[in-house]
Order: C-alpha cells, then sequence, then structure tokens
C-alpha cells in the first residue's frame, strides 16, 4: 500500500502499511459537515474514469489489469452514481452507504495491490491543482471536477457523473472551488508531469487550446 | 515473499464504533500501550479513544499537522516504544500513520535485530 505525502515539489508517493482494522463510526462521521462526505463522493466517482485509464493503459501499453478489481471499483462509483439523490447532509443511511462504497474502493485497490482501480487522470487533476493554485480546495472535490472533465476525453457520460456530483452537494465547476479559471487551465496542462509513469487519457498533455476547450465544454470554467 | 492480496482483517461500521475499539485490539491478540494520531479537528476524538481504551491499552495523543514527511518521522519516533497505532480522521492522518507505521518498523528492526516481530496495528477512522 501507498500514501500521498507533500513535498516543495509536489505531493509523491510513499511506501504505507495496511491496515489491520478500519472502523467506521458512521454516527461521528454524520455529525462532520456534509462538505467532506460530499468530499468522500467525489473520490469514489473517480474510479469511472480511472478505470477507463486502466483499461487504455492495458490496450495501449500491455498493462497488467485485473478484471476482478475493475468490476469491484466500479461498483463502488455506481453506487454513489444510483444513489446520488438519496445522499443528504447528516443522515447516518447516507454516511453508511459511502463507507461502504470506500471499502469496496480499498478492497479493489488492496486486490490490485496499487491504486490503479481508483486513480487515474482525475487523481493527477487534483494533484496538479495541489501545485498550481493558491488555495487548493479538498482532494475528493477536486477530483470529482477532474472525473467530469476526464470522462469527457474518455467519450464517457460526464453529464451523469456532473449531475450526480450536483445533487449531492459537491462543486462541479471552478467557480465551486473557489479556484480562479486559470488555474484550472494550468493544472489542466501540468496533470501529465504526476505520477508520469501512470498512463492515463491525458497521455503526452494537452495543448493551451484544448484545455481551454476541455474545462469550457464541460462547463468548469466560463 | 510477493504478496497476492494484502487486506484489512477487520472492517467495523455502525453507530458508536469508537467503543468497539477495545474488542478489536483484543481480536487482533495485541497487548500493551498504543499512539492515537488524530488531526487539528479530530483531537477530542482521539481524547475520547484513548479515555475508552483505558487502563487496559494506556494510549498517547499525537495530534498531527500537514502531509509532510516531518511529521511522519515524529509519529514514527513517538510510536517507537508502542505495541499499535491508531489513525483517528481523515485521509491526511490516515496517511501519516500509516507511512510512519512503515518507518517506525525499520528503525525497530535496526535497533532491536535479535528481538522478536511485534504485532502492530494502525486502524482507520473515517470521522472528521
Amino acid at each position: 500500500m501507498r500514501a500521498s505525502i507533500r513535498f516543495k515539489e509536489g505531493p509523491q508517493s510513499i511506501e504505507a502499511q495496511t491496515p489491520l482494522a478500519v472502523i467506521a463510526d458512521t454516527r461521528i462521521i454524520a455529525q462532520a459537515p456534509h462538505r467532506l462526505l460530499a468530499a468522500g463522493c467525489g473520490d469514489i466517482i473517480s474510479n469511472y474514469t480511472a478505470v477507463k485509464d486502466w483499461e487504455l493503459a492495458r490496450k495501449l501499453r500491455g498493462e497488467e489489469f485485473s478484471e476482478y478489481a475493475a468490476a469491484l471499483s466500479l461498483m463502488s462509483t455506481e453506487i454513489i452514481l444510483n444513489a446520488a439523490t438519496q445522499i443528504k447532509p447528516n443522515l447516518e443511511d447516507s454516511v453508511r452507504l459511502v463507507v461502504k462504497a470506500l471499502v469496496s474502493s480499498s478492497v479493489a485497490m488492496s486486490i490490485a495491490g496499487s491504486s490503479r482501480p481508483a486513480s487515474g487522470s482525475e487523481h493527477k487533476f487534483s494533484h496538479a491543482l495541489d501545485v498550481k493554485a493558491p488555495k487548493p480546495a479538498l482532494h475528493g472535490e477536486q477530483c470529482g471536477v477532474g472525473t467530469i472533465m476526464m470522462a469527457y476525453l474518455h467519450g464517457g457520460d460526464w453529464q451523469r457523473i456532473r449531475q450526480s456530483l450536483q445533487s449531492i452537494g459537491a462543486p462541479v465547476d471552478a467557480r465551486g472551488l473557489g479556484i480562479k479559471d486559470q488555474y484550472i487551465v494550468e493544472a489542466l496542462l501540468y496533470a501529465k508531469n504526476v505520477r508520469p509513469e501512470r498512463y492515463t487519457i491525458l497521455g503526452e498533455g494537452l495543448t493551451r487550446k484544448a484545455a481551454e476547450e476541455l474545462a469550457k465544454v464541460t462547463r468548469v470554467i466560463e | 515473499m510477493k504478496r497476492w492480496m494484502l487486506l484489512p482483517r477487520i472492517v467495523v461500521m455502525e453507530q458508536d464504533a469508537i467503543r468497539d475499539t477495545a474488542d478489536v485490539l483484543r481480536e487482533l491478540k495485541l497487548d500493551g500501550s498504543g499512539l492515537i494520531v488524530c488531526g487539528q479537528h479530530t483531537c477530542s476524538f482521539g481524547q475520547q479513544l484513548a479515555g475508552i481504551l483505558g487502563n487496559e491499552y494506556p494510549a498517547e495523543v499525537l495530534i498531527v499537522g500537514s502531509a509532510s514527511m516531518d511529521e511522519v518521522e515524529r509519529v514514527a519516533s513517538r510510536a517507537l516504544d508502542k505495541n499499535f497505532v491508531v489513525a483517528v480522521g481523515g485521509g491526511r492522518t490516515i496517511d501519516i500513520a500509516k507511512i510512519a507505521s512503515v518507518r517506525e518498523f525499520a528503525v525497530y528492526q535496526r535497533a532491536h535485530s535479535s528481538k522478536s516481530r511485534r504485532n502492530r496495528f494502525d486502524a482507520g477512522f473515517y470521522t472528521f
């Protein structure tokens, strides 16, 4: 297992210990600000594009792929997308749903032996924002917005992703993230440099024109 | 050994699950003292947990800040004389504890090369 640590040059993935146990107290989580649960949903919805990136890497780079891990990872995303309208603030049932999805997403990563099933181009975008934006938003919030744009690049159903995030109460654009449009474009351009060994739809990177177009078409910037 | 899968052994999800922590430790056959790592906003739950663990599992509570290697090293050094680590909080806190757990073991092995492996434990509370 690996975990992310911030260095001056940006985030890095470091060797970490798999926990022996996970204890989720749904009462405590339900009392937390809804913004945090919504961000967790963004992190799970990421699996939608992470799996598409993984499939691409398998086809174009011959990367090792696990059907089992990919299916489980997509199931987590489906749980959240299908239940988006039921995820409400300070509701314990919502917490259970999100924790369940988070656990199956984690199991998918444990099976794959890497974060590949749950972290692709949308995570690269989020980490790039951490580097480029003066005041980044929450990790999961940024991943959610990244998923909208990367789903568009993959020819996926980005509108469904956007609608679900919106109904959960997670940000879907630059304004919602509290980040200026220019940094969204900068992050899109920089994203390919984050974990370059992990192949995604970003490939060799976007041109500035393509990045601006992508952010505009998906209504992330105005 | 190359492991195909490495999974947590126990996953608990319920109301007031924080009170089950001692049971979880017992089921994992852990004993002795531990380190509770928490974030700024979750330290009240860290303190609460220390109270729940009581005399059976005396625990020191440590509040961590940014997800930096300095914080990882600080946690690793404080974990040296402990038998388990429990992370209480969100992604940052849990990530620091998971990495510190690897570092701490490396330091421990160098210092006690003749002693047997200890059990180590880090649990994640998804609380904020």
